[in-house]
């Protein structure tokens, strides 16, 4: 009850703040609520009430046994332009350096838990997987997108050429998953084992092949519906600074990093947001290579500078991921809630049954992938028949995907049909993705935190309250 | 690419001075001054920011500014909490009495200088908003010492003059962010020739409500956050929200959170320890932020006026320390020896920067247009506070006499030759009764 009458409470004040302007007698002119709404104060309050209130719905969402991402993601549809508008629309874009602020974080955070020695192992089968699980979905998606092409509105006015072309595109965004979510869930229930560390490595990996395919597919697809672009030399080239640019970057900062701990080693905490703001703010510098325009990704530097970090200076680097941990909670509360403002319940509206559709068969197409994959690759164990859960969830990756696909097509009348297919069948992925990765990691036994770490954590937990003198 | 720069060697630069390999060179009063008081930070966030070298420029502001608020609502939360009612009830009346009087000298000669300056070289229609930036001069010459709780952590060790140094101190801050709260509710942005006592009583009452709303919030909610992480998105949520809301409502921020932390502090409640531990915790961090932001955002040209306004402001700030508070202060403890007396109350507080940094970041400061802009008024805070803060550390250090150069090593009013710091068994205002007898 006192839970509630606390989300009420902020979301009171988060109302008068926000619509005030329309109380004055005279009310604002547009124009004045306009720059208001995209003025850094309102940013500052978007951030505080997202990060807050989204810690208390993933609360209420923990004591229903439902994930606490879920919770963070149905308050930002809430607090959304969708629902209750109290982040204005033109607040968005304000808050995208959050983002990727957060983005970086999830990637130290993502690059701290892989050990390379688990993937010298295991980079073959790893391979193996992913190579089956992009042929499977692809397959799968443009097969069943082009015979349904006569009764989907935008592939049916296509030569055949064009309508493959669309159906790959697609193809590649339902490949994309959400390791960002699957970072975020580890950490929630504690989880430790084969599942956890597979499925960590499979989506990083499968990003890196993403990034690859996605900016091929898309050069070949200009080529061939548009007379610009294409698949060149130059491209190749700016691709390739983009991936091993991104990745070299990301050790020499790691290094760096790796300094800074060693010979200063005072206010990491400081230290550590002035490192995430940096990578997030590289990843926003553009590049021209050989007249591509192109960009260092963020997610790829922080990566490898958490890889560096861990499995070369394992000791030094302890006290900077203790701190990136205590950072993590609010960084997720805010990342999540701010991925469910962005979600557009407009698109799931239009084309819900071509989206509710792709759901299904993406769903299907992870789950043949594994089982084939884990037969080839000779993996048991009884953890494997819950891998194709962790591959669910979607979320930020995927929608940059679609705004990519949007912009480069800027003329075509196919494109924002796809988008809101896409964006469809992603928030659905986003908001369902994370209950069957929690299923998977309760029922493989790997939730460690469920119930340890996390229930005495629930801000609806009323024991919590009273436990804190016992820990004192 | 130029902002990234700028950021990656202001972040880098400040780490690297505040590690063991700078102590040596901290310990130096030039060294002390420049690091301790926070100008190095703020100088070197002056020749990033776009009136020097401009590697961040006037579009990058964006990234600055919300930065900037959260530090003012934290400043703000962490004045507030200094009120526990047994503080401010315990205070002696000679403490309240020169606060008082302090902040009345400070408002009467220090504004009504500048407001001369405005009359007589600003243009007719930035007079209006003129004044109110006059004001903001007096409100930042109000109190001293170079801490922001100074009736917060060690305040019952307090011993001889010092009691007296702190106590006006803290109330001092609180005064200051009363008086410019105040100030900002008679006004609404765009119209800020008219002064509305409507606009007071509504700002008064959405002030009281934001504030008391977040008091409520934090109570609760500090039963529930148990980790670390948990506190930290409890007290970074909530200083985020009251910060932002208040200055979407049009109020300051720093008299918002004050507010909320007064409200808090005298709330039963047992968890407080902790949250004051990590607040406290986060103070070098969030001072130096706001340094860092305050350089970004000062624009260092300040034109006629400003430097006019610069000359109002020294010499009233001398005035009403010397020529005021002083006298009380020497009528008040009988033996206080004359360079405590004039040290103590010379150096600027903190509390005026971050009043400052408020007014470049509001609504008001649109309004403005040069001459008088927002940022050069920050400027004018900025010299003022460091001038003051080189004549104190210079009087005391006195090379040429060959003093030793103690105040490097201490932190300011509180470590003065008026008493150190031994642990005190009576209650302030018995010791403060004790050296005032």
């Amino acid at each position: 009850m006192r839970l509630l009458t606390t989300l009420l409470l902020l979301f009171c004040v988060a109302a008068l703040a926000r619509y005030y302007p329309y109380l004055l007698d005279p009310p604002l002119p547009d124009a004045e609520i306009l720059a208001l709404n995209q003025s850094p104060m309102m940013t500052v309050m978007a951030a505080g009430f997202l990060m807050l209130a989204a810690w208390l719905v993933g609360g209420i969402f923990h004591s229903l046994h439902l994930p606490r991402i879920s919770g963070y993601l149905i308050l930002g549809l809430l607090a959304g332009p969708a629902v209750l508008a109290l982040i204005p629309n033109e607040q968005i874009p304000q808050l995208t350096f959050a983002n990727d602020l957060a983005i970086a974080v999830i990637a130290l955070t993502a690059g701290s838990e892989i050990r390379l020695d688990f993937l010298r192992d295991k980079i073959k089968k790893l391979l193996l997987l992913i190579s089956l699980d992009v042929a499977i979905i692809m397959a799968i998606a443009v097969t069943a997108l082009l015979a349904a092409s006569p009764w989907i509105g935008f592939l049916k006015d296509q030569s055949w050429l064009h309508a493959a072309i669309i159906a790959v595109i697609i193809g590649v965004v339902m490949i994309a998953n959400s390791p960002a979510v699957v970072i975020a869930m580890i950490g929630e229930y504690d989880a430790k084992g084969p599942l956890s560390q597979t499925a960590l490595a499979l989506t990083v990996l499968k990003d890196l092949v993403l990034i690859v395919l996605f900016a091929v597919v898309l050069a070949v697809a200009k080529g061939v519906m548009s007379t610009q672009g294409g698949l060149s030399g130059g491209f190749i080239l700016a691709l390739g600074f983009q991936l091993i640019g991104s990745i070299l970057l990301g050790g020499v900062l790691g290094l760096l990093m790796a300094l800074y701990v060693r010979q200063v080693a005072t206010h990491l905490t400081i230290f550590l947001i002035g490192a995430c703001m940096f990578f997030a703010l590289l990843g926003e510098v553009h590049f021209h290579i050989a007249g591509h325009d192109t960009h260092l990704e963020t997610l790829l530097m922080a990566l490898s500078a958490g890889m560096l970090l861990q499995n070369l200076w394992p000791r030094h680097s302890q006290p900077l991921f203790d701190s990136l941990h205590d950072m993590s909670l609010p960084v997720y509360c805010l990342f999540f809630a701010l991925a469910g403002v962005k979600i557009h319940l407009d698109a799931l509206a239009t084309l819900w049954y071509i989206s509710l559709a792709m759901v299904v068969l993406r769903a299907g197409a992870n789950w043949g992938s594994k089982v084939i994959g884990l037969r080839m690759t000779g993996i048991q164990g009884g953890w494997t028949r819950y891998l194709w859960l962790t591959m669910i969830p979607q979320a930020g990756v995927s929608l940059v995907l679609v705004i990519i696909i949007e912009k480069t097509f800027p003329q075509s009348e196919w494109a924002p049909k796809v988008r809101d297919m896409l964006i469809g069948m992603i928030v659905v992925h986003e908001l369902l993705g994370p209950v069957g990765l929690r299923y998977a990691l309760i029922k493989s036994g790997e939730a460690g935190g469920e119930g340890n770490s996390e229930e005495s954590a629930s801000p609806s937990s009323e024991d919590s309250a009273t436990q804190e003198p016992r820990t004192k | 690419m130029r902002m990234l720069l700028a950021i990656a060697a202001l972040v880098a630069l400040s780490l690297v001075l505040s590690s063991k390999w700078f102590m040596p060179w901290r310990r130096h009063p030039v060294g002390a001054m420049l690091v301790n008081g926070g100008w190095l930070v703020v100088l070197l966030g002056m020749f990033v920011g776009p009136h020097v070298l401009g590697l961040i420029g006037q579009e990058d502001q964006n990234i600055i500014r919300p930065l900037a608020l959260f530090g003012l609502g934290w400043v703000g939360l962490m004045i507030g909490l200094q009120g526990h009612r047994r503080v401010l009830t315990g205070l002696p009346w000679q403490v309240s009495t020169l606060a008082l009087v302090d902040a009345l000298a400070s408002l009467l000669l220090t504004a009504g200088l500048a407001m001369i300056v405005i009359h007589w070289l600003a243009p007719a229609p930035q007079r209006p908003l003129g004044y109110v930036v006059a004001t903001l001069l007096g409100v930042c010459v109000m109190g001293w010492s170079p801490e922001l709780r100074s009736l917060g952590q060690r305040w019952t060790q307090a011993k001889g003059m010092s009691v007296l140094l702190r106590g006006v101190s803290g109330l001092s801050g609180m005064f200051a962010l009363l008086c410019w709260g105040l100030l900002l509710m008679l006004m609404q942005p765009g119209d800020s020739d008219t002064i509305s006592l409507t606009a007071l009583a509504w700002g008064l009452a959405t002030s009281l409500l934001v504030a008391l709303t977040a008091a409520l919030l934090s109570l609760w909610l500090m039963r529930v956050a148990i980790k670390e992480a948990q506190r930290m998105v409890v007290l970074l949520g909530l200083v985020a929200f009251v910060a932002g809301a208040a200055a979407v409502l049009g109020y300051s921020p720093l008299f918002v959170a004050m507010i909320w932390g007064l409200v808090t502090i005298n709330l039963p409640q047992q968890q407080l320890g902790r949250f004051e531990k990590a607040i406290s915790k986060a103070e070098q961090p969030v001072a130096m932020m706001l340094m860092i932001s305050a350089g970004v955002l000062l624009d260092p040209w300040l034109g006629l006026v400003g430097c006019v306004l610069l000359l109002a402001m020294l010499v009233g700030r001398a005035a009403v320390k010397l020529g005021v508070d002083r006298p009380l202060l020497q009528k008040a403890v009988k033996d206080a020896q004359q360079e405590a007396l004039l040290i103590g109350p010379i150096r600027q507080s903190p509390v005026a920067l971050a009043v400052a940094l408020g007014f470049v970041i509001s609504a008001h400061a649109d309004d403005l247009g040069l001459p008088l802009t927002a940022a050069r008024t920050l400027s004018v805070v900025v010299l003022a506070g460091l001038l003051f803060d080189a004549a104190a550390y210079l009087h005391r250090w006195r090379p040429w006499v060959g003093a030793k150069p103690a105040m490097a090593e201490g932190n300011g009013a509180t470590d003065h030759k008026t008493g150190g710091a031994t642990i005190a068994t009576h209650s302030p205002s018995d010791m403060v009764k004790e050296a005032l007898s």
